[in-house]
């Protein structure tokens, strides 16, 4: 009896011990903040907002290289002003210039996550109770990105979607036929957003934020490509009016510190709060951001001269990569005596450095022109614009750099304030605001006063002063002259005894190829661009 | 519910340690084996009774019985004998060993079973033969020694792992992993386990088999049993060897002369097909290299012969009450990468109480301490194959040069072997409690509780020295990282048995919970001040990264239920049930349920085979179940906002959050598996030809899928439960005893395997043409495996004077790549892509042989893989030389120039990639490899009792002494990384070059 007593104490016992609670297959993450918060609160919405910042910087400026660097430096180099010597080809039908590079499908996915993520600040700041004035300023930042984005998405592919409702997991499979917007419709919003930034950004904000000052500025280039001459020519003049922005000396523009009056809009890193290591790939998710290689890919490699010369020097942009460079034409387009930008956006000649090697019997001496080698990659003429002086923030040997990137700047503000009073005065060459303004940058470049306003004039100064920006395919493919450009001067070609390879851009490519991938995704309703 | 208190609970239960007893007659005796020896250890029970014993060392017993008892005499192996008293105070019994039923035991889910009673499929692999493998990696035990398992090199570096595929990838993003469980507890992996500890290792591979484990299962389940002691027996022995090790890899790079060469034509081909002067081709230091001849071979100044040792001693020892094994392992490896370093411990015990006759307790405790050199190899590795052999090692002051040939791509791979150091160390612990409960005849209660838990740091600095140190500007850099992680499982197991005539019944009813939290913290920091005290000088480096942070917790509750029937061992029928509730699930599909069925027939049973001289053996099974697969992290169901900061001011941090790049999916569930198998196992001539047969179709549905969404919606992921993939196989074992005579018995077995793996549906027909839609983002496509490349063919080399302005490549030079024009166009466009399986194996087999003579044994074991392509990106990738630019060196090729045409490699171009280059990459990587060749020495009985010891053997062996392969790799078992991969830091450092191994061992038991 005492027996059975226990065996039945012992399974009851042991038994009890059985939990079924459903309350353990909840879930609550532990380590990640639920989306609520972002589209709940006031600081939900003003990180959610901080966040639109990095996501835009690793977009447009993103941190190594590749694709995600390539989908930008396209935009730098395939004009009439480039040369591209190795890494990429653009306008070739058999690598870049097709459906299925993934340099496309970032410019086409990128921008569509940040209009929802911006969206869905814009959308749920509605219902979130703070100060008004407050609350208007972080809104009218989402929408100045949101408008940005449409505005590069329309200016590239021309076919795009218009989606302003933010995706949730409840919405996402809702039926959708997938379309290609009207571009009046885009406009609208871009307008719409810009001008609600316009009437809630302060002029004077934060260095690397959204100001009322960049919001104009892209105001006016919606205009211009909408033909609304008026309107961007008032929003350029309410710029230059203004007074927070100007023009600063030629040597500050892409000095160290872009913190300057010139400045509308400018890319913010910092090595410290970036990667231990930038040599790995994964920094801009860090507030510092990962890592750009701008500097290494315009700067040729003169420091691998067989004859060993030249060492590498913070001055002499350190290590460096050589894979793109301004071509002939544009140099052809300087008085390279006179003309400033000359000597402070390009790195100098080889020709008047001196041998900077102590190793070398010539040390302190002129470089001889018998060091010149038939190698481009070595030695050419160079883009200094993303220069970074600063040995913490670019090492000597590495690639990396952590300087700062000039995205819109106020003599970008001129030049486009020129042309729209130009076409504004029906395009008369006299037009007194048009040469006020472009005779503005000349000045500042050391350069006498236009006399008459030529599309073909405005086009060169537009050249000299932005070249290798990102400006300058979009302005030539809004006037049209992109691709006769282009197949006039565009040069791809490894090295001066190699012959030049003909990559003609055909007129299709003015239009960029819809990434295939996302027609798929979109079920084949979608249509290609024309020539894809 | 608080798990950790239970488990303290059922601990205090261990301490109360009571016995009962009673009396009548003593009978005195002693138990014999077939020679004549005293049998220890073997149990003596009074029939009907609780009262028993064992028998001592010398084999005598003495037990009280009443006068007409009846006494049982069993052992395990040997056929169980009943002996009446019949008033007798001295009964002396001879036992017979079972031929039968020796090791015919088979562990499946919660419990085991007759071999003759299995009728699903389950494989087991003899722990002995897993151990000639000289390995710290058990799954490189299982390559080649079950049909249906694929094993694959996962990491070759010292304390590395493999990837064990069982029939086929069921899963497109869900991982292949199969569940792995010791003693009935989960193990995160499986080199947990010390192979010397293993007493049986079963694979279970139909979802018959799987289904009790439920939505863990669908890969398949390796149970492992480890040793345990037994009953009046002590045995202590020592397993050792000690070898060397040295690198193979299966391809040439161009040695100095042919990289000149391979240089000059690139050199050519950019300059318009003309020649250039030397003076412009290399660099002075080349050029100074060219002309002393002193060309660097980097693979061999990187790597090194390298030795490594295994001990092992367990003890075991039992009483009737008590029983303990104990084990301790040290395992030291130095890798053929100077630096690579493995060092690990394990310890294992495992005890049994009995304290009543219906009341036990048991411990299994296992620990494992491990520490691992593994300094970043990946690039240095890379780059013995990319420095140019034109270079030099040292600058002239003795240090090591950072770019050998002076040009900045290209790195000394010697650089960081003593300035990179990577120290992880790993405690691993596992402890599993169970009470079992047999209180009546047929019924076994067991409370099963464990817990286990992982600890891992990771210690990693680049001095200023380094490669990267160089590169960011002289200072140092690295991190240290912690993973923790804590698993606890509770089990009720109720098993009942009852026989009534010839009908015999078992019910198993389980009821389950497993929580599992994990914690992973990083803090790395950058701009050191100096080196003096490597990563602990992280509190004042330059920069210090912001911590990454990752703590997550999942659970699983679950409730078993299984019937097995049978009639009288002949006709058997199963039924099991199983049903998981997940925590990682979406919380609209929380709750899974898998059932399955089986049945089976002992036909050789049947008397019409009963008088049969040839069929020994011949059942028929077939079983028809599910299971599932929740290869999903935590979270991924839900909306997580991430940091994504940034910086204004110049200095000031901003905090920023949004949303990843993958849409939650509240209806995310578990992929199911449903198998269909049938098998036949024979046995001839007494089972001297013995085999199984099996076929199987596996549909998985519902399958976890990142599938790639539009763009537009601002994500471009999102999990999703789609579509359908079919593993359909057939799986052949045979062993056979082929020669058996006169001291001379050879053994040979041959297993082959074939498997078809297909994608059936995916997102079905979304674009409305009638066709079910691909997903080409993903490369994966309906009717094709689950992996494979989709790219253009190469279809040759275009030569001069071909008209190939009229091709559909008009754009194209000779030397270019030709392209297929698949669907004869006239243009090579999309359509043109091919699909080819990446890493799918047509089939897959081994053959293996054991010849004993006398004191001697011989075995090899050879195992092929057929029909499998992969993608080889050192055949294309720029960055591992393989774009023929000649910056770098890379694998040797048969390139094209006017003056070779019939290269079969494209044209070399310094300035650029050769177009579509990467179509070259799928490489046939089939091999056959002699994968073990063992041959050992046991001393003679009379010898070994003389030096008082009962086993003495000594062996030498050989590990992968020789493969053929024409993949160009370090392995042909393993895609190299690609550059994105690289990046990315996903799939471990498989560069890391396999390596063949030789050593010698010992074998004592005392």
């Amino acid at each position: 009896m005492k027996k059975i007593y226990a065996k039945v104490i012992w399974l009851l016992l042991l038994f009890a011990i059985t939990t079924s609670c459903s309350k353990l297959l909840e879930e609550k993450p532990l380590s990640g903040i639920t989306v609520d918060y972002l589209y709940t609160t006031p600081g939900g919405l003003e990180v959610g907002v901080n966040a639109l910042y990095s996501l835009q910087r690793a977009n447009n400026t993103p941190e190594y290289e590749l694709s995600p660097l390539q989908s930008n430096v396209f935009f730098m180099a395939g004009t009439d002003l480039g040369l591209v010597r190795t890494w990429f080809d653009p306008y070739n039908t058999t690598q870049l210039h097709r459906a299925q590079d993934q340099a496309w499908l970032l410019k086409w996915s990128k921008p569509y996550q940040i209009i929802d993520r911006a969206s869905a600040l814009i959308n749920s700041a509605r219902n979130i109770q703070m100060d008004a004035t407050a609350k208007n300023k972080l809104v009218a930042q989402a929408r100045v990105i949101r408008g940005e984005l449409y505005l590069d998405l329309i200016t590239m592919f021309d076919r795009i979607l218009l989606d302003t409702i933010p995706t949730t997991p409840e919405n996402a499979f809702d039926s959708v036929t997938y379309a290609p917007a009207n571009p009046a419709d885009i406009y609208q919003l871009i307008d719409a957003d810009l001008d609600f930034a316009i009437a809630n950004l302060d002029w004077a904000v934060d260095y690397g934020r959204y100001g009322q000052g960049v919001a104009r500025h892209l105001k006016g280039k919606s205009a211009l490509w909408q033909g609304k001459w008026s309107e961007a020519a008032a929003q350029f003049d309410a710029i230059v009016n203004n007074g927070t922005h100007h023009l600063v000396p030629i040597d500050q523009v892409f000095g160290q510190n872009l913190q300057h009056a010139e400045a509308l809009f400018v890319y913010t890193r910092n090595a410290k709060l970036g990667p231990a290591n930038p040599g790995t790939n994964n920094g801009d998710v860090l507030a510092g951001g990962g890592g750009t290689w701008l500097d290494a890919v315009f700067n040729n490699r003169l420091y691998e001269l067989n004859t060993g010369e030249i060492i590498q020097t913070v001055d002499n942009g350190g290590q460096s990569l050589g894979w793109v460079y301004p071509n002939d034409y544009l140099k052809s387009l300087y008085d390279t005596v006179i003309d400033r930008r000359y000597t402070n956006y390009y790195y100098p000649s080889p020709w008047v450095l001196t041998v900077n090697n102590p190793a070398k019997p010539n040390f302190g001496q002129k470089l001889p022109y018998s060091s010149k080698e038939k190698d481009w990659r070595k030695i050419h003429w160079s883009l200094k614009k993303y220069h970074d002086a600063d040995v913490t923030s670019k090492p000597l040997s590495s690639d990396y750099s952590f300087k700062d990137i000039m995205y819109y700047r106020f003599a970008e503000t001129l030049l486009l304030g020129a042309e729209a009073h130009w076409h504004l005065s029906g395009e008369n060459p006299a037009d007194v605001t048009a040469l006020q303004y472009v005779n503005m940058v000349r000045a500042r470049a050391g350069l006498g006063n236009y006399t008459t306003f030529t599309l073909d004039n405005f086009l060169d100064e537009h050249a000299r002063e932005m070249a290798m920006e990102k400006d300058r395919w979009f302005l030539l493919k809004r006037l049209g002259k992109l691709v006769e450009r282009q197949n006039l001067h565009y040069v791809y070609q490894s090295g001066p005894t190699s012959s030049p390879l003909n990559r003609k851009m055909l007129p299709y490519m003015v239009s960029c190829p819809i990434p295939q991938s996302e027609i798929d995704r979109m079920g084949s309703s979608f249509p290609q661009n024309e020539g894809y | 519910m608080n798990l950790k208190l239970l488990i303290l609970i059922a601990s205090v239960f261990l301490l109360g340690v009571e016995v009962m007893a009673q009396n009548k007659i003593t009978v005195a005796g002693k138990v014999t084996d077939e020679q004549g020896q005293g049998f220890p250890g073997a149990n003596i029970l009074v029939q009907g009774t609780s009262t028993g014993t064992t028998s001592d060392a010398t084999g005598n017993f003495v037990v009280e019985a009443a006068e007409d008892a009846n006494l049982v005499i069993s052992f395990i192996g040997y056929k169980t004998q009943t002996v009446a008293v019949a008033g007798r105070s001295s009964i002396d019994i001879s036992l017979i060993a079972d031929a039968e039923t020796l090791a015919e035991v088979v562990v499946v889910g919660y419990g085991t079973q007759k071999k003759s009673d299995v009728i699903s499929s389950v494989a087991q692999v003899n722990p002995e033969t897993m151990l000639k493998v000289p390995s710290s990696d058990v799954g490189e035990m299982l390559r080649g020694r079950a049909p249906g398992v694929f094993v694959t090199l996962s990491n070759a570096a010292p304390g590395g792992s493999s990837n064990i595929v069982i029939r086929g990838t069921r899963s497109l993003t869900g991982g292949s992993n199969p569940l792995v469980l010791a003693d009935g507890v989960p193990v995160n992996s499986i080199n947990d386990i010390n192979p010397n500890d293993i007493a049986s290792l079963e694979i279970l591979k139909d979802a018959a088999a799987a289904a009790i484990y439920g939505s863990r299962a669908s890969n398949g389940v390796i149970l492992i049993t480890t040793k345990r002691a037994k009953v009046g027996k002590t045995d202590v022995s020592y397993n050792g060897y000690y070898g060397v090790q040295t690198v193979k890899r299966y391809f040439d790079t161009y040695n100095g002369d042919e990289f000149a060469n391979l240089k000059r034509e690139a050199a050519r081909t950019a300059n318009g097909g003309v020649y250039l002067p030397d003076a412009s081709v290399f660099t002075p230091i080349e050029q100074e290299v060219l002309q002393s001849r002193q060309f660097v071979d980097w693979s061999k100044e990187l790597l090194r012969p390298s030795q490594y040792q295994s001990h092992n001693i367990s003890f075991s020892t039992g009483t009737e009450k008590t029983t303990v094994y104990s084990s301790i392992n040290y395992m030291n490896q130095q890798g053929i990468y100077p630096g690579t370093d493995l060092n690990r411990v394990t310890l294992r015990l495992n005890a049994d109480q009995k304290i009543s006759e219906w009341l036990k307790v048991g411990l299994n405790t296992n620990f494992q301490i491990s520490g691992r050199n593994e300094p970043g190899t990946q690039q240095p590795l890379i780059s013995s194959i990319t420095a140019s052999p034109l270079g030099k090692i040292y600058n002239d002051d003795g240090t090591y040069r950072l770019h050998p040939t002076g040009v900045t791509e290209s790195f000394n791979p010697l650089l960081d072997l003593k300035e990179v150091t990577n120290k992880r160390k790993e405690n691993i612990s596992y402890i599993n409690l169970f009470i079992d409960v047999t209180p009546w005849k047929g019924f076994k209660y067991r409370l099963n509780a464990s817990r286990k838990s992982g600890v891992r740091n990771n210690e990693s600095y680049s001095t200023s020295k380094s490669q990267a140190g160089v590169t960011s500007g002289g200072f140092g850099s690295g991190y240290i990282e912690f993973r923790d992680s804590t698993e606890y499982q509770l089990e009720n197991i109720v098993d009942y048995k009852k026989s009534i005539d010839r009908h015999n019944l078992g019910f198993t009813f389980v009821q389950s919970v497993i929580e599992t939290t994990g914690l992973y913290n990083q803090t790395a920091g950058g701009l050191f001040p100096n080196d003096l005290l490597g990563i602990y000088g992280l509190p004042s480096a330059g920069t210090i990264a912001p911590p990454k942070l990752r703590t997550d917790k999942r659970d699983l509750v679950s409730f078993v239920g299984r019937v097995q029937y049978d009639y009288s061992g002949k006709y058997y029928v199963n039924a099991s049930f199983r049903t998981d509730g997940a925590s990682v699930f979406g919380k609209n599909n929380k709750w899974a349920n898998f059932p399955s069925v089986g049945i089976g027939w002992n036909v050789h049973t049947e008397s019409f085979l009963q008088n049969n001289s040839i069929v020994s053996n011949l059942k028929l099974r077939a079983t028809y179940g599910s299971v599932g697969n929740q290869g999903i992290a935590p979270y991924q169901s839900q909306s997580v906002a991430t940091a994504r900061d940034y910086v204004i001011n110049g200095t000031t941090r901003i905090s920023g959050y949004t949303p990843g790049s993958i849409l939650p999916n509240p209806n995310l569930k578990w992929e199911t598996s449903t198998t269909f198998n049938a098998g036949v196992d024979f046995g001839l001539w007494k089972n001297r030809v013995s085999g199984t047969v099996e076929f199987y179709d596996t549909r998985t549905h519902d399958l976890l899928v990142r599938a790639t969404i539009p763009s537009s919606t601002g994500y471009q992921y999102q999990y999703q439960n789609v579509g359908e993939i079919q593993n359909k196989g057939i799986e052949v074992a045979l062993n056979t005893v082929a020669y058996e005579k006169n001291d001379l018995v050879i053994n040979v077995g041959v297993m082959f395997t074939k498997n078809i793996n297909k994608i059936l549906h995916l997102y079905g027909d979304k674009n409305g043409d009638g066709i079910e839609d691909n997903d080409i983002a993903n490369n994966w496509f309906i009717g094709s495996p689950t992996t494979v490349q989709y790219r253009y063919k190469a279809i040759g080399i275009f030569q001069q004077g071909e008209n190939i302005v009229s091709s559909p490549q008009p754009l194209a030079q000779p030397g270019d790549i030709k392209l297929l024009d698949k669907d004869k166009s006239g243009v090579i466009d999309d359509k043109d892509r091919v699909i080819t399986p990446n890493g799918v194996p047509n089939w897959y087999g081994s053959i293996y042989s054991d010849i004993k003579y006398k004191g001697i044994d011989f075995s090899f074991n050879v195992v092929t893989v057929q029909g499998i392509t992969r993608d080889n990106p050192y055949l294309y990738e720029y960055v591992k030389g393989g774009s023929l630019r000649a910056v770098l060196n890379g694998v040797k090729q048969n390139y094209w120039t006017p003056e070779n045409p019939t290269g079969n490699w494209p044209r070399p171009n310094a300035s650029n990639d050769p177009a579509n280059i990467t179509t070259l990459g799928m490489q046939d990587a089939s091999y056959i490899r002699l994968q073990n060749l063992t041959l050992g020495y046991t001393l003679k009985e009379a010898l070994t009792s003389k030096l008082h010891l009962t086993k003495f053997r000594i062996y030498v062996s050989a590990q992968n002494p020789l493969t053929i392969t024409k993949f160009q790799a370090y392995t042909p078992d393993r895609s190299p990384q690609t550059q994105a991969q690289d990046q990315s830091g996903t799939g471990g450092a498989n560069q890391y070059p396999e390596a063949i191994s030789f050593i010698g061992g010992i074998q004592v038991k005392f």
